[in-house]
């Protein structure tokens, strides 16, 4: 694949970018990735997410975005709206360039996958945690139901409004199920979270009766 | 000026991560500290979270800090940044309680702290929790498992944000994994004079360790003290980042101590010229600016340290180093020192320090 800006050498740098909600993807050469603040490569410490994509929006700027193959992502479900803004907490691409990289809220590491996956992979050692884990599961559950439920809230809206009464009926038993399934898991968590608070109670009462 | 009733007790006491005892760390390593980055599951980070949320955030951290027992209601400091002055809030900065972004943001903002200053947690700083330890000296592995056990109590009363594949989530991509930071203050006055410092520095950079000035992120060299600590948190365990960044750190000092040799031994008397000119500026100057007060401290710590003054000792030199950054000097001399000139001030407090802190003999 040539590159998008110079159109003479392999492009070797591969970036993603959500523009009025569709995918926008660059591809550059290394040469061309330079010249504009793109090269970060793994062995470049303290590269910082936001200038990677304030460089890759004036990338694009530069070139003009009709330059640019621009294409719907296929890999999204259908239905769900692949838009800039997280649907928990409403954060959007331009939050995260104004913001110094940081991030809305948790579900934004579900929402902005894609887009963060490969920075993340640049600036960090590896991609998946191999630290210690907290007391609570390791998942992202409560964020990812919250999620889920308003991406299906959202298809839910607009099968109701389209009429299509047979796909709003699928829809909605999913969130039923998606509910159902959330809240079991919630009964389970909490036990075990209140075992673990039982346990520190008993060790708090110990330094206690230590102390006395 | 009228000062709150805890940052006066504050000030009261010496910092904690500055050791008074001459054998801690050759001198050389000055503090260490270690800190976490934490959020609770279900809570927008406090970047995107409005006032009343973040004091709900804050209120369900003080009291799981306290259940915890981690830091006993009448025992520790719990200071709201949005009820100080701006020198209030500096004397945090300077005492490394709280960060310059931590300030700046006070609204909602709780800062937690152990009476010894040793442990704290800013809450709602770029993250809702940020627990940290801190000690005198290089003691990383200690730090790790004081800092974890305290992080693990917090637990038992907080849920944390975290994701199967990106373990603690935080605001920044930068922090996710382990959500930590550790690292080590060091006085590189050698390295600086025998202009070995920017080659070292850059094999530190080529390490993946960052390089960053007295008061962490985003701040200048002061006095040839250099922060170095561990910039990945994400794929490798706190274990692995403590021992790579304490490996370092043993050659950093190896390499300080070179260079002080080779200072003393081929420019002997270029290197006490530095030390006696920097007494006499400290000692007789009427208008010092904090930059050449620092410069000038970092040569007396040098001399204090290869003990070529039996008339100053490391604890006088200790307590310049807080009392003339512009928040403690603020609050310290007002009753001796009638000018409204900083600098004059400061120039007042180092005549003052270096008459009384002078041993006999």
């Amino acid at each position: 694949m040539l590159c998008d800006i110079c159109k003479k050498n392999e492009a070797t740098i591969h970036i993603k970018e959500m523009h009025d909600n569709k995918w926008t993807s660059i591809n550059l050469c290394a040469e061309c990735a330079k010249k504009n603040n793109l090269d970060a490569s793994p062995d470049t410490p303290g590269v910082d997410i936001t200038q990677m994509l304030i460089g890759l929006g004036k990338a694009l700027e530069a070139q003009g975005k009709k330059n640019i193959p621009t294409h719907q992502h296929s890999a999204k479900p259908e239905n769900l709206p692949v838009m800039s803004n997280c649907p928990i907490c409403d954060w959007s691409v331009a939050d995260i360039n104004k913001n110094h990289g940081k991030l809305g809220c948790p579900a934004c590491y579900c929402h902005f996958g894609e887009l963060l996956e490969n920075s993340i992979a640049k600036i960090q050692k590896g991609t998946s945690h191999v630290g210690k884990n907290p007391l609570n599961a390791p998942q992202n559950e409560y964020a990812r139901f919250q999620y889920t439920l308003a991406i299906l809230e959202q298809t839910l809206a607009k099968h109701v409004a389209g009429e299509q009464y047979t796909e709003a009926a699928k829809v909605r038993d999913a969130i039923a199920g998606l509910k159902e399934s959330f809240a079991a898991s919630q009964r389970e968590k909490e036990e075990s979270f209140r075992q673990a608070v039982i346990e520190g109670r008993k060790h708090a009462r110990r330094i206690e009766e230590e102390d006395v | 000026m009228d000062i709150s009733p805890q940052i006066s007790k504050l000030i009261q006491n010496p910092v904690c991560f500055l050791s008074d005892s001459p054998a801690a760390g050759d001198g050389i390593a000055i503090s260490s500290r270690i800190r976490l980055a934490r959020n609770i599951e279900g809570y927008p980070f406090p970047g995107n979270a409005p006032e009343a949320l973040k004091k709900e955030i804050a209120s369900l951290v003080r009291s799981a800090a306290v259940k915890s027992r981690m830091f006993p209601a009448r025992s520790s400091y719990f200071i709201f940044p949005e009820e100080l002055s701006e020198s209030e809030l500096a004397i945090l900065v300077e005492r490394r309680l709280a960060s310059t972004g931590f300030v700046k943001n006070p609204q909602g903002a709780l800062l937690i702290a152990s009476r010894d200053e040793k442990s704290s947690i800013m809450v709602n700083e770029e993250d809702q929790l940020r627990i940290q330890c801190m000690t005198p000296g290089f003691d990383l592995d200690s730090l790790w498992e004081k800092i974890s056990g305290i992080d693990d109590k917090l637990n038992t009363y907080l849920e944390y944000a975290c994701d199967e594949k990106y373990g603690f989530l935080t605001s920044c991509p930068s922090n996710i994994g382990t959500g930590l930071r550790a690292s080590v203050m060091l006085h590189l006055p050698g390295l600086v004079a025998t202009g070995l410092i920017n080659p070292t520095l850059e094999g530190i950079n080529q390490l993946h360790l960052a390089v960053r000035g007295l008061r962490g992120e985003g701040s200048k060299n002061h006095g040839n003290f250099f922060q170095i600590s561990n910039q990945y948190t994400l794929g490798i365990t706190e274990k692995e980042a403590i021992s790579a960044l304490a490996a370092a750190i043993v050659k950093l000092i190896d390499g300080e101590k070179q260079a002080r040799e080779r200072l003393f031994e081929s420019n002997r008397n270029m290197l006490f010229d530095k030390v006696g000119r920097a007494y006499g500026t400290l000692k007789y100057s009427y208008h010092l600016p904090l930059d050449e007060a620092f410069y000038a401290l970092s040569c007396i710590r040098l001399g204090v340290d290869m003990g070529m003054f039996n008339a100053i000792d490391i604890a006088t030199v200790n307590r310049m180093q807080i009392a003339l950054q512009p928040g403690h000097l603020g609050c310290q001399i007002e009753n001796f020192c009638t000018s409204d000139d900083c600098d004059e001030r400061r120039a007042f407090l180092c005549r003052t320090l270096l008459k009384s802190g002078i041993k006999k003999g």
